[in-house]
């Protein structure tokens, strides 16, 4: 085992490394680092071809996944909205300086970055044996994790997961165990610090609300995932755009549909999807399938989509994560799973009225 | 649990790595990137210097009282607080010639340099710097720089080399150099680059009784010089730009170039203070583009444009008439019309002064009015506009500005159009003319004459001259070269007409920077015409490939030197220190040799020199060791700090005085400070009365006066006349034909003119490839050209070009912009650094790995294999290279030039073909014949008039001009064997006679 002091310098190299990685793909220069390390060794392309591989990272991340906090749990989910202003207000509290000239705050490649900044402060503190500063980076680092990043990761790695790119796959899996795994290392009484110094200062268990009173905190208003469900299906606007637009947003749905995801539906559905941006595509996908009955296929698809996600959060609730850092992501998943179910209730109505346009509750009440 | 081993191992994996990193960190014998100590002492608030920049910025310093132990935070550590401890120690910048102050900041503990910032008190570069000054820290850190004496192993350029001592290296080197001096007394070479020093090392070739310093100053600024001597005596320029109400500049090589920070400094603050600045340059440089008015010149037309400003100012009668009367040689003038030696072009007006009762009166100057007059009727606005191709109205508003200057006119040239053209030096002296009718010589705001503002002090004995004249470097066909002919001796030693046994290349890459490269290669490849090459250097070079010993020398904060510019109306000397030894001496180590104080075994040159000159003549019978025995201790060899100690307490006026004032010895207040003012203002000095005996009579007065024959300004120069260049276009200032006249070059036919010489000011010409953060900043250089030659020939901005010379063609990309004149290209000449094999010789970030072929005819040709390349070493930086383009190497591709008069490479090439490149070219290509190469050099040599034939004396070059290492005189005298020629410039020199004699 490491002391911790070799293990905030290996964590640093670590969230350093991935950083990297999600900033720049697997680079010539980064493929030789990767090699270094086997569990990206055995998932890296073989053989490696610099083409192909920033062919493969550009259609992931930017076609296909997008890797940005906001888009995973900002309502709107849009870049540069309250959730990137929260990320900044983290960086300001830790003196972190991101660089936000290509991509913004809340870019997975800037909040490992931070880590690793963290991370690094934390070794240099335990070099110069100022248990103060130790004990400060280390909350920061818990603080982060807790607020930012663990929130997220957990459902951006099940999206990646079914990206088919098995290295990227492989990648954010090992994320994932990276940032639970120090998480879980900076649990009170687990870092050494009090060994080392007459004071404790304890960790103290907060939430990611650290900045209390901070105007860009979440809005506690969020409210529970099956009341909105409920909510949606009581509204009359309801149509199909507007349970298109739910299942897009994650921190709704609990689902992150990539372009690929909608496409994989269309084929299994049989109906076509369409193409451009994930809106219009999964909009063409539910219209076309109501219309051509192919709108049973349709659900199907998407529940086992619910189902099979949901099965692999849990698995890492039980062998990567806390149970509590995805239980916020089984509950949206069980609150869309039972938009689905309703929806497939009525679904014989609704494969009735191709021919009524959009206005899918009040065709469906008819 | 499964997860957690997992991240387990691939911690381990990271640690692992770390810690291989950690290992390699330091490399052999201990380089690496510095390392430095915390300590628990924290900054304290002390009262700054404080230096205002003229734009209103300003910067602080620590004071000096605090510069033995400051203590600040490292800045890198931020949000962490950590201290460090240093002692500042004051040096001088080694990177160009203007010798700006720097201050090392050295770590207490662990001596190693955390950075270099400006020195506040040096009154040149005053505490500012430009980006090379701190980048010599990246020098010092470079991993790939040189650490230990190398010798070839296998064939000059195979590239197989052993480590040796320094001990086997100076032996064997002192021997064959000895051996040589026993035979001849030529037979001795030191090749220098950039000095970057006052005088040491010239004291040493001289003790060895040997004609043997080289230099690049011909391909540099020797028309520029030529042109400054012919009116003044003095070889360059020395603008005071602060003061002046005009700054003109031909070019902006100074200005954005090696005199980058303390002129542009001052050109700023003369601005702010209203003057007018002039730029001439046929593309839009920095300064061009800060000017009031940008002339964009056709190359070789400058000195149309001048003498149509000076005919302004005399037809108008708006010149300083008082001043061209006292200080110009008018009388003498009106004599050469009289004789006939000098025409008129107006016959009555000749017959008039030929008629005057000599010797004039005072009153008779209004002749010689009359005469400049006649002489520059023709020069009008319109011809000048025409020639330079430039609109009338500029150059009206230039002659406009020019007469209302009210003598502070600031005028500057040094490389550009007087180094470009053939006839160059006419520029330099058309300039002066201004300076001279505008009465700005020597006054403030003006221009003055470089050693008026440079102030180099006397060693403890200085040995006579050489009894040698140097036939390599001072061939007869150029009594006027200012100064060797440096870049023709791969073309002399071609044609037989000596050799070399021992070849000094100091900071020098003689076949990257010269013209016609590949000739160099040839030289340098011949054993039995260079029979030893040592290159001293820091970092591996081109030429260096080629060299017998690779011997390992010190950057900025790594030696000892002496050094003064002329970087504004004041005097100063600045002394370089090897920064850690002087650390470690106040530190209370003892300390020998700076190599104990350096990296690996880096020497510093002055020891060197002095090792191997005693070594030399070990037992005195040479009569060379009694030059380097200490003057403190007789007998003894002397010791560096013994040197400079000598220099400080003898002769720099006020030094010892200004030291006792603060309770220190000279030397240690040179230590301490790096810099002393001699001068704050030096103005006309040649007003001065002169010593009995000396001077010149100037309105019944003995007066300093200037170091020509007639001790006045020349306008009519007697010396050319007699030289056998009696022709008006030579004796007085006068346009002269350039080789790429208008005439010479047929746009139509695809013809063009490369400007090749332009500087980038974060550049070091061969010497930056060993700093990556001055590489990151500007690293290739693609061809410029106008939108409409690009639409001619059908290229777009990053097209590949192929540019045929005289001699070769080379392959670069394009850059279209309207930043340089139609029918003009224009490349830097910093860039296209190459290397011949993957991980030895230039830093793979820096330069491309090219393939080498030549066949059985002289036909070179250099293709890149790769551009560059990240590469991995202690320092992480070196693998952020993220661009491969590192430039073309144009020189190789460009004919010798050397002018007539002032034996200067006019670096202005006829392209005489651009267009498009064809399918197989690639970047970086080049192609040479070297038959043609010699053919172009015997076409200009053919252009000469040798001294046998000219020489009105017996002489082989005029005595009252400046010349480095000036022999005794009778060694000027012609040598007695007639040296015959053939019809075909194959040369076949005798062996000097007098050379051989001089035992």
């Amino acid at each position: 085992m490491f002391t911790p002091h070799q293990a905030a310098q290996a964590y640093a190299q670590a969230f350093d490394l991935f950083a990297r990685l999600y900033r720049h793909g697997l680079t010539p220069a980064l493929v030789i680092e990767a090699a270094q390390l086997p569990d990206l060794a055995a998932v890296a392309p073989q053989p490696y071809d610099a083409d192909e591989a920033a062919a493969a990272f550009h259609t992931l991340f930017a076609m296909n996944v997008f890797p940005y906090q906001s888009v995973f749990l900002d309502p709107d989910g849009l870049l540069g909205g309250g959730e990137t202003d929260r990320v900044r207000a983290g960086y300001r509290r830790m003196g972190f300086v991101v660089d936000e000239a290509n991509e913004p705050a809340d870019h997975l490649a800037h909040e490992l970055d931070a880590l690793a900044f963290l991370c690094q402060a934390e070794a240099e503190a335990w070099e110069d044996e100022r248990w103060d500063m130790v004990a400060r980076a280390q909350q920061l680092q818990a603080d982060f994790l807790d607020g930012h990043l663990l929130r997220w990761l957990p459902a951006f790695t099940a999206a990646v997961q079914r990206q088919e790119e098995p290295f990227y796959a492989g990648l954010a899996e090992l994320t994932l165990a990276l940032a639970a795994e120090r998480r879980r290392s900076l649990e009170p009484g687990r870092l050494g610090v009090q060994r080392a110094r007459d004071e404790d200062i304890a960790l103290t268990p907060r939430s990611h609300l650290n900045g209390a009173g901070d105007a860009l905190t979440l809005t506690p208003a969020d409210e529970p995932p099956a009341q909105r469900v409920e909510r949606l299906l009581a509204n009359p606007q309801t149509d199909l755009d507007a349970i298109a637009a739910f299942l897009l947003t994650p921190a709704y749905s609990g689902l992150f549909l990539s372009r690929r995801d909608i496409g994989r539906l269309g084929r299994a559905a049989e109906a076509p999807h369409g193409f451009g941006e994930r809106r219009q595509m999964l909009r063409t996908f539910l219209r076309s399938a109501a219309e051509f009955d192919r709108f049973d296929a349709a659900l199907a698809g998407l529940r086992s989509l619910v189902e099979d996600t949901a099965w692999t959060l849990r698995r890492w609730g039980s062998e990567t994560v806390s149970l509590s850092t995805v239980q916020p992501w089984l509950d949206r998943l069980s609150a869309t799973r039972r938009l689905l179910e309703t929806l497939e209730a009525m679904s014989p109505s609704a494969s009735q009225l191709r021919n009524h346009g959009v206005n899918f509750h009040q065709n469906a009440i008819e | 649990m499964t997860e957690q081993s997992k991240i387990n191992r691939l911690l381990s994996a990271l640690l692992g790595r770390n810690s291989d990193v950690r290992r390699t960190s330091k490399g052999e014998g201990g380089f690496g990137l510095p390392e430095f100590a915390s300590t628990d002492l924290k900054p304290e608030p002390a009262p700054m210097t404080i230096v205002h920049h003229p734009d209103g910025r300003m910067s602080q310093y620590p004071p000096v009282e605090k510069w033995d132990d400051w203590v600040e935070w490292d800045g890198k550590l931020w949000p962490q607080r950590v201290a460090r401890r240093y002692m500042l120690i004051p040096t001088v910048c080694f990177n160009c010639e203007s010798a700006c102050g720097l201050l090392a900041y050295v770590d207490r503990e662990t001596l190693e340099v955390k950075k270099f910032e400006g020195n506040p008190v040096h009154p040149g570069s005053r505490g500012r710097n430009c980006a090379k000054g701190p980048a010599t820290h990246n020098q010092t850190y470079d991993p790939e720089r040189i650490l230990y004496p190398l010798k070839r192993v296998g064939k000059r350029g195979e590239g197989k080399w052993k480590r040796i001592t320094w001990e086997e290296a100076l032996s064997d080197i002192a021997g064959q150099m000895r051996e040589s001096r026993l035979k001849r007394r030529d037979g001795i070479v030191y090749h220098v680059g950039r000095p970057g020093e006052d005088g040491y090392t010239n004291r040493c070739i001289v003790a060895w009784g040997v004609d043997g310093h080289n230099s690049h100053t011909n391909i540099c600024s020797s028309s520029a010089r030529l042109g400054y001597a012919l009116w003044s005596g003095f070889d360059r320029p020395s603008p005071d730009h602060a003061n002046a109400r005009v700054i003109l500049l031909i070019s902006s090589h100074l200005e954005t170039g090696h005199y980058f920070n303390p002129h542009a400094q001052r050109i700023i603050e003369g601005k702010m203070a209203g003057a007018k600045l002039i730029t001439m340059d046929p593309r839009l440089s920095n300064t061009a583009s800060m000017s009031d008015l940008w002339l964009p010149t056709w190359p070789g037309s400058e000195t149309t444009v001048l003498l149509a400003i000076a005919n302004y100012l005399i037809q108008t009668g708006r010149y300083d008439r008082r001043f061209v009367r006292r200080w110009v040689n008018w009388r003498e003038t009106l004599a050469a019309i009289r004789d006939g030696k000098l025409d008129l072009g107006d016959p009555a007006l000749q017959a008039e002064i030929a008629g005057l009762a000599f010797p004039l009166s005072e009153d008779d100057f209004v002749y010689f009015d009359r005469a400049l007059k006649a002489l520059y009727r023709d020069f009008t606005f319109e011809r000048a506009a025409e020639e330079a191709q430039v609109p009338v109205e500029r150059i009206r508003q230039a002659a406009e500005w020019i007469a209302d200057c009210d003598g502070r006119l600031a005028a500057h040239v040094w490389r550009a159009a007087s180094i470009g053209n053939l006839g160059g030096w006419q520029v330099a002296r058309a300039l002066f003319f201004l300076n001279v009718l505008t009465g700005s010589v020597g006054t403030r705001g003006g221009t003055s004459g470089n050693e008026w503002n440079k102030f180099v002090p006397k060693p403890f004995a200085s040995p006579p001259g050489p009894e040698a004249w140097n036939e390599l470097h001072f061939p007869i066909e150029y009594p006027f070269a200012h100064y060797e002919m440096s870049f023709l001796l791969p073309h002399f030693l071609e044609e037989g007409r000596g050799s070399i046994d021992v070849y000094f290349t100091r900071v020098y890459n003689p076949m990257w920077i010269n013209p016609d490269g590949f000739m160099w290669l040839k030289a340098l490849r011949d054993e039995s015409k260079i029979k030893l090459h040592v290159a001293l250097t820091p970092t591996w070079s081109e030429s260096a490939w080629f060299a017998d010993y690779v011997l390992p020398m010190g950057h900025g904060g790594e030696r000892h030197d002496l050094m003064s510019q002329e970087t504004h109306a004041g005097q100063w000397i600045a002394f370089r220190q090897p920064v850690r030894r002087v650390a470690m001496e106040k530190l209370g180590r003892k300390v020998r040799y700076t190599y104990e104080a350096n990296p690996g075994e880096v020497w510093e040159e002055n020891e060197f020199w002095i090792e191997l000159s005693a070594r030399m003549d070990p037992d005195g019978s040479l009569g060379v060791r009694k030059w380097f025995e200490s003057p403190y201790r007789p007998g003894e060899i002397i010791t560096v700090e013994e040197y400079y100690r000598w220099i400080f307490e003898n002769s720099v006026p006020g030094l010892p005085e200004a030291a006792a004032a603060e309770g220190l010895t000279p030397l240690q207040y040179m230590r301490k400070y790096g810099v002393f003012e001699v001068k704050r203002e030096n103005y006309t000095p040649y007003e001065k009365p002169a010593p009995a005996g000396k001077g010149v009579e100037v309105d019944g007065e003995r007066k300093v006066g200037f170091e020509t024959p007639s001790g006045k300004l020349e306008f009519f120069s007697e010396t050319l006349y007699n030289w056998g260049w009696p022709e008006r276009e030579y004796t007085i200032p006068w346009p002269l034909k350039s080789h790429v006249h208008p005439d010479n070059i047929d746009v139509q036919k695809g013809e063009m003119v490369l400007l090749p010489n332009f500087r980038l000011p974060t550049l070091i010409h061969t010497r930056s490839a060993n700093a990556k953060w001055l590489y990151e900043i500007s690293h290739k250089n693609p061809v410029w050209m106008h939108p409409s030659d690009a639409e001619r020939i059908g290229v777009k901005t990053g097209d590949l070009v192929r540019v045929t010379t005289e001699i070769g063609y080379f392959v670069d990309t394009v850059w279209v912009t309207e930043g340089i004149k139609p029918g003009v290209i224009a490349m830097s000449h910093h860039l296209g650094r190459w290397r011949l094999q993957e991980d030895l010789g230039v830093n793979p970030g820096m330069s491309a790995l090219a393939r080498l072929e030549e066949d059985e005819e002289g036909r070179f040709k250099l293709n890149y294999i790769h551009g560059a390349r990240p590469w991995k070493s202690f320092d992480p930086d070196t693998e952020r290279i993220w661009w491969e383009d590192v430039g073309v190497h144009q020189n190789l591709t460009h004919a010798v030039h050397p002018d007539p008069l002032s034996g200067a490479h006019c670096w202005l090439q006829k392209a005489v073909n651009v267009r498009k490149a064809d399918p197989g070219d690639r970047h970086g290509d080049v192609w040479v014949d070297t038959n043609r190469s010699m053919q172009v050099y015997r076409e200009w040599l053919a252009l000469t008039r040798p001294a046998n034939r000219f020489s009105p004396d017996g002489n082989r070059r005029p005595l009252w001009l400046k010349r480095p290492l000036k022999p005794q005189a009778a060694y000027y005298k012609l040598p007695k064997v007639a040296i015959s020629r053939n019809g075909q410039g194959g040369h076949e020199v005798e062996q000097p006679v007098i050379a051989k004699a001089g035992q």
